[in-house]
């Protein structure tokens, strides 16, 4: 049977999820950030929500579920994924696909190629540079209850403490050559200079 | 401290209260701490008139405590500012394994969607409100893709929100 999967965009709570406050709606090239992710990730999946905790009526004209955490005293994108993974489990999806609001050129073909290992059952993680980007990743929807122990227990609950222990295949994205530049197709916007640079490779890429 | 929230929201008169208090008892006796947050009306009171907290509180006490050896209430007056959010009141509860939060339509913890033919709407809340994961009611539904469970049917609804919230997990672990 084929698997079947839903998406995530990973929006944030108030201030600590991703970066700062509000950084879903940062304009770029007219449009805030959290569009460019669901217009980029929704090809790929049969589903798509917003993982966002505060205020979830502000993503209401993007028409699309808007889901909270489940594990209201944590912060941090794991239980944002572990909210995601429940709610594509109960709507019958095996598997959930994750990216980042802030990161406007994910590679379009980021689903496929996770999906692409061939491993239904376990963890795929995108890299570039031989490094990974532990919140695009492919996830199978099983993993919900191990999720939520991790998150149980003290310590460190970033998604890289998550993903060691389990089996990950880690898929890796070329760099982009634009004009001679190399972009990383992760390249995420963490400064107003970044999005100055953002503004200026759309431009670019319109001409 | 980690605090797993699951939802119960539905249109008036659809069981909300009646399936919260039996999940309590349910998850309460498969050795779960679980408290509740209820959405209230504007002006719902705990406290009635002539007693000394309410005088207090008339007198313009900001924060009233009441306290005894079996329990204890904090009555915070809000006056001019604004309702607490639902992640600002949950911080403010004690540990426990799962908070049940009743009402709070709008917000987007994974909820269930409770209805009967005799609440004051039957407008499906699917379409408008976040993240419903499940419904119960007390009629067949059609056309739905979360899982539909009988508006009595606590076990299997106390099942289901185990196994949503990671608490199933949390008890084989135990």
């Amino acid at each position: 049977m084929r698997s079947r999967i839903a998406g995530v965009v990973l929006a944030g709570g108030r201030s600590s999820r991703m970066a700062g406050p509000d950084k879903a709606f940062l304009p770029l090239a007219g449009k805030p950030l959290i569009a460019h992710a669901l217009e980029r990730l929704a090809p790929g999946v049969e589903a798509i929500a917003v993982s966002a905790n505060i205020e979830p009526q502000r993503f209401s004209a993007f028409g699309r579920p808007v889901i909270g955490d489940i594990l209201a005293g944590q912060r941090g994108p794991l239980a944002g994924i572990h909210a995601g993974l429940a709610w594509a489990a109960s709507a019958g999806f095996d598997r959930l696909v994750t990216a980042a609001t802030d990161t406007p050129f994910f590679p379009r073909d980021l689903v496929a190629r996770l999906a692409a290992t061939g491993n239904p059952g376990r963890i795929a993680l995108a890299a570039s540079h031989n490094r990974p980007h532990p919140v695009f990743g492919l996830w199978p929807t099983t993993l919900a209850d191990a999720m939520a122990a991790f998150l149980d227990e003290p310590g460190n609950h970033s998604v890289s403490g998550f993903c060691r222990s389990h089996p990950v295949d880690i898929v890796d994205f070329a760099v982009q050559k634009h004009n001679g530049q190399q972009i990383d197709p992760f390249f995420n916007i963490n400064t107003p200079g970044d999005l100055a640079t953002a503004e200026r490779l759309i431009a670019e890429q319109a001409r | 401290m980690t605090r797993r929230v699951f939802g119960i929201t539905g249109w008036k008169n659809s069981g909300k209260t009646a399936l919260t208090a039996a999940l309590v008892t349910e998850l309460g006796r498969r050795g779960h701490l679980v408290s509740t947050v209820k959405h209230a009306h504007h002006a719902f009171d705990i406290d009635r008139p002539e007693t000394d907290s309410f005088r207090h509180r008339e007198a313009g006490a900001m924060e009233v405590a009441i306290v005894s050896g079996r329990r204890w209430a904090l009555m915070h007056e809000l006056r001019d500012e604004g309702e607490p959010s639902l992640a600002d009141v949950l911080d403010k509860l004690a540990p426990c394994d799962l908070v049940l939060v009743e009402g709070y339509k709008h917000d987007a913890h994974p909820k269930l969607e409770t209805r009967r033919l005799e609440a004051r709407s039957r407008e499906p809340l699917t379409g408008t409100s976040p993240n419903i994961v499940a419904i119960a009611a007390d009629h067949p539904v059609a056309g739905e893709t979360v899982p539909v469970f009988g508006l009595g049917d606590i076990t299997a609804i106390a099942d289901f929100v185990e196994t949503t919230t990671g608490l199933a997990a949390r008890g084989a672990k135990a």
